[in-house]
């Protein structure tokens, strides 16, 4: 049969007017209906054989057993699917607006992976692509809640860029990228399979991706790593005749993980050698007598055995390099604040015996830390204390450290903030709607307080409904997620008494529908 | 009825009206929500003085809402669709309002009217009618007779001159030919024209060849058929004409009182929607479940006249159908709908293999040489991953391709929802390869 159609074909080719039509091996049932296709042309007897043979040859068709080994292997769920309430949750989850979906998503995994259920088969995909665009943070939470089939599924949905089963693989052979968020994410969770990992290969890693790695961990309070660094701190990078400039950077940063740490022999050492330079000198009164005693801190104008290249090099990486003539009149001003960028606030604190306000005043104004710079007095180590408080945070020290600063850039320090006194910072600033402050709320999970939520749930009240301007979206969406469900009766206040009001519409679109949504996802979560 | 996500995804016209009506789905969306036995309706505050107000008749799905929006449904009626399936103590039952029982008692009265028996006419009116009626038919059939007239003379010439050439024409070319088959009013061979024009002639040679060959073929075939139309009896008549071009009227379907109405429990088991020449056509399939017959509901839409969603993707409706005449009967319209159900009665009436399958197939194909489409349930099925290609593979080890319609997305949400174990499954074979439509489980159906 097969020849027969080979032979129609060839001719339908190339036409019957060049090739005429030859009717051989045609099935016997075929045939017999060719048989009667006498008075036609050769194009439609053609055509009717080709059609004869198409549906002869469909009608024997069977279905091709699979010769190979089959492998039935099920997945099997070990974890109960979420309950109906949580189905109904996770579906208005994904209703919400973008921004406000990951922080609720966020809260719904919480509970997920709480009660060590999964999400109901038909969803898994769904989680999984809604999870593309959001934080590898949130994304490793899905991993948890997606069950067997899920982690079966993932590596075919390769834009989740997650795969449970192959980290290991990840580790060994992702790119530096890939790497750097593994060990990132694995830290966060498991802090001593994250370091095991980075023990076992960190005789093959260049000095790049150490870097990179030391430089991952440099807050962590983790016992096992400072020790990790204490160890590669004293041998790997030991200061060396010739050294390559990231192995001193190395350095510089393990030297700043270590500083945190009173217990570590840096941080004695440190502490010892500042403190060496503690002098009383007397305050007030007349010619120097009769006034109290104050502790200052009185640097060399030279070199000694503390304050020298080579000391500062060995022992914190700070090189010479960054230093400049106009800002540091001596190399011994360079290299304390280059150490104060370094060292917790609280050291300063111990060695002067003055509380944080005075220490600040101290170094911010004292004439030995002045320096003239284009006609204007300039205190040298206000950037090295602000280095220094963004490493250790302290509410107090950062409000006086932020009176300091003349431009926008103090605002920066805001992010470093406790919540109550971010949100007095507001309050006092009256600054609910700016985004440059609001931009820098610490507040990434729960709630504000109930007065602040009150404030700023009037504050774009007052704009948008009353002045009529507008308000920047990051608020509104900061709004959604924080607002304290205690002001929910205001927030109805404001909608009844006001709902007819045109100007309305935008506060209601913006303010009310987003917010509400939300306080009834969070509180129905907070239920279970 | 309680209608699934997916369901109420199936019925927004498009995906910005969808999210739009995600977002007005939560309960402080709405000022009032509720429902009656017979119908969904809301209040929602929008940019006019007075709140928007939104109704869903649930048993015969339709929508009515206030907002001045062009798009249908709107997203409002979305928006209280999606809120009544994820949030029911939202929209709780209650009386319903004037302006509710207003809409639904004229849609009833509307329905019921559709049923009456048309008015008397008189004989003079009666004959002129006739006489124009038949006047329309023998100009349209002296058009169409044209057009296969010029269409046995274009393949013929094909043939004898060489398929080989067609390799080399451009789209424009079928374009031009299935064009002068529309204005012939011959819309079926136009199609049958623009599928020879889409066959990837810079594919493996033979691969082209045998499908130009095989098109050819059947509309040689089909012509031929509709060169003796009159020797063939009423049921041959429709199928042929149907595939030559002529509509078939669901309207007149609805008023054929002599229809046969097949009563069952009906699963909305799949649907798919494509748009061609600015016209949107949503194939719905649906299997009885008591009986085990399949039907086709076609829907259209275009940018003038939106489509109508009745027909819920996965949703289970005890209703009556009546099948256009055909040789292959399919293509439906639903004549009562009487409720949705929320559960699934067991669906006896499924082939147990894939050998089964292939002899229904060739039974069918035997009936009707030109059926494409066609649905089956079938017992025990799952994905089968053959060196890297998903395939479906039965519980004797049968292996058969999936088409390419059911692309790698949907494979994974069937791995997803099956997690590799058997199910009993709605599929529909076209070109001998599977779509799988959903999975039967227990009492519930999920959606692929």
């Amino acid at each position: 049969m097969k020849q027969a159609w080979e032979n129609i074909l060839n001719t339908a080719l190339i036409g019957t007017e060049k090739k005429s039509l030859q009717i051989i091996d045609l099935p016997v049932e075929v045939a017999s209906y060719v048989n009667d296709l006498t008075s036609i042309s050769d194009q439609e007897k053609l055509l009717s054989i080709a059609a004869y043979l198409y549906y002869y040859e469909k009608a024997g068709n069977r279905p091709k057993k699979y010769n190979g080994e089959i492998n039935y292997n099920p997945l099997k769920e070990s974890k109960d699917v979420i309950n109906k309430t949580l189905k109904t949750i996770y579906v208005r989850i994904t209703e919400t607006g973008y921004y406000e979906k990951e922080y609720l998503l966020n809260l719904w995994l919480d509970i997920v992976i709480r009660y060590q259920s999964i999400i109901t088969p038909e969803h898994v995909v769904d989680i999984i692509k809604l999870g593309i665009s959001m934080t590898k943070k949130t994304r490793y939470k899905i991993v948890e809640v997606i069950g067997n089939r899920g982690l079966a599924i993932l590596p075919l949905i390769s834009e989740f860029k997650i795969s449970k089963t192959s980290s290991t693989t990840e580790w060994k052979e992702g790119s530096p990228e890939e790497r750097r968020n593994f060990i990132e994410d694995l830290y966060a969770v498991d802090p001593d399979c994250a370091l095991s990992y980075i023990r076992a290969d960190w005789h093959t890693e260049n000095v790049v991706f150490k870097r990179t790695l030391i430089e991952i961990f440099l807050k962590e309070k983790h016992q096992p790593t400072i020790d990790f660094f204490q160890e590669i701190y004293n041998e790997e990078f030991a200061a060396k005749a010739k050294e390559k400039k990231t192995e001193s950077e190395c350095r510089y940063l393990l030297a700043k993980a270590l500083l945190q740490h009173p217990q570590s022999q840096l941080h004695r050492y440190t502490l010892s050698k500042l403190q060496s330079c503690i002098v009383d000198a007397k305050k007030g009164g007349i010619m120097g007598m009769l006034g109290s005693k104050e502790s200052q801190i009185q640097l060399p104008t030279s070199p000694d055995d503390f304050f020298n290249a080579e000391n500062f090099n060995a022992r914190y990486g700070i090189s010479m390099g960054n230093s400049d003539a106009a800002t540091f009149k001596t190399d011994v001003l360079f290299w304390f604040s280059e150490l104060l960028a370094m060292i917790p606030f609280s050291m300063i604190t111990s060695i002067l015996g003055k509380s944080q306000k005075e220490c600040l005043e101290y170094l911010l104004e004292n004439q030995n830390f002045i320096s003239k710079i284009e006609g204007k007095n300039v205190s040298i180590l206000l950037n090295s204390i602000e280095q220094s408080v963004r490493q250790v945070p302290d509410d107090e020290l950062i409000i006086l450290l932020m009176n300091r600063f003349k431009t926008t850039s103090k605002y920066y320090l805001l992010n470093s903030l406790s919540k109550p006194k971010f949100e007095a910072y507001v309050q006092a600033e009256n600054a609910y709607l700016k985004y440059e402050i609001m931009s820098q709320d610490p507040t990434n999970d729960g709630d504000w307080s109930a007065t602040f939520s009150e404030k700023i749930l009037n504050a774009t009240f007052q704009e948008l409904v009353i002045v009529k301007k507008s308000v920047y979206d990051q608020i509104f969406h900061r709004i959604a997620k924080h607002l304290n469900p205690l002001v929910q009766s205001k927030l109805e206040n404001i909608f009844q008494k006001n709902h007819r009001d045109p100007a309305m519409e935008v506060w209601i679109k913006n303010v009310y529908q987003p917010v509400k949504t939300c306080i009834e996802i969070k509180s129905s979560l907070s239920q279970l | 009825m309680t209608f699934t996500e997916e369901q109420i995804k199936s019925l927004a016209p498009d995906d910005s009206s969808l999210r739009a009506g995600k977002v007005l789905s939560a309960r402080s969306q709405w000022l009032i929500s509720a429902q009656s036995g017979r119908a969904i309706w809301g209040e929602i505050k929008g940019t006019g003085s007075k709140p928007y107000q939104t109704q869903v008749d649930i048993n015969n799905v339709a929508f009515k809402c206030s907002c001045p929006s062009r798009k249908f449904p709107c997203k409002h009626g979305i928006g209280l669709l999606l809120l009544s399936a994820n949030d029911p103590s939202a929209v709780s039952s209650d009386e319903e309002p004037s302006w509710v029982a207003e809409w639904m008692d004229k849609r009833q009265v509307k329905a019921e009217k559709a049923q009456e028996p048309p008015k008397e006419l008189t004989e003079e009116i009666v004959a002129k009618a006739e006489k124009s009626k038949q006047k329309r038919a023998d100009d349209r059939a002296s058009s169409v007779q044209s057009g296969v007239d010029e269409i046995n003379l274009w393949i013929s010439d094909i043939i004898r001159t060489g398929i080989i050439q067609l390799a080399q024409k451009d789209h424009q070319y079928f374009a031009k030919i299935a064009a002068r088959m529309v204005d012939a009013k011959a819309s079926g061979l136009a199609g049958w024209i623009k599928s020879l024009g889409k066959i990837d002639y810079t594919a493996d040679s033979r691969t082209w060849q045998n499908e130009a060959l095989i098109t050819l073929s059947k509309m040689h075939l089909l012509t031929s058929a509709y060169g003796n139309l009159n020797q063939l009896d009423t049921d041959w008549q429709h199928t042929i004409r149907s595939l030559i071009g002529y509509s078939q009227s669901p309207k007149d379907l609805l008023a054929d009182e002599s229809a046969i109405i097949h009563k069952d429990v009906w699963l909305v088991a799949g649907q798919e929607t494509t748009t061609e020449d600015d016209i949107t056509v949503q194939r719905s399939w649906l299997v009885g479940i008591q009986t085990g017959k399949t039907a086709l509901i076609l829907n259209f839409g275009t940018r003038f006249a939106p489509m109508d969603v009745s027909v819920v993707k996965g949703s289970i409706i005890e209703a009556g159908i009546s099948y256009f005449p055909s040789i292959w009967p399919q293509r439906a319209v639903i004549k009562l709908q009487n409720k949705f159900l929320d559960y699934l009665p067991i669906n006896e009436k499924i082939l147990p293999n894939f050998q089964s399958l292939y002899e229904h197939i060739t039974t069918t194909i035997a009936l009707y040489p030109f059926a494409t489409d066609i649905v089956s349930c079938l017992s025990t099925l799952r994905p089968f991953n053959d060196n890297g290609i998903y395939k479906v593979i039965d519980s004797d080890g049968f292996l058969m391709e999936l088409h390419v319609d059911f692309n790698a997305e949907k494979v994974i949400n069937w791995l997803a929802v099956s997690g590799g174990n058997f199910f009993n499954m709605a599929v529909v074979v076209r070109d001998y390869r599977l779509i799988p439509l959903g999975i039967f489980n227990e009492s519930k159906y999920t959606l692929l």
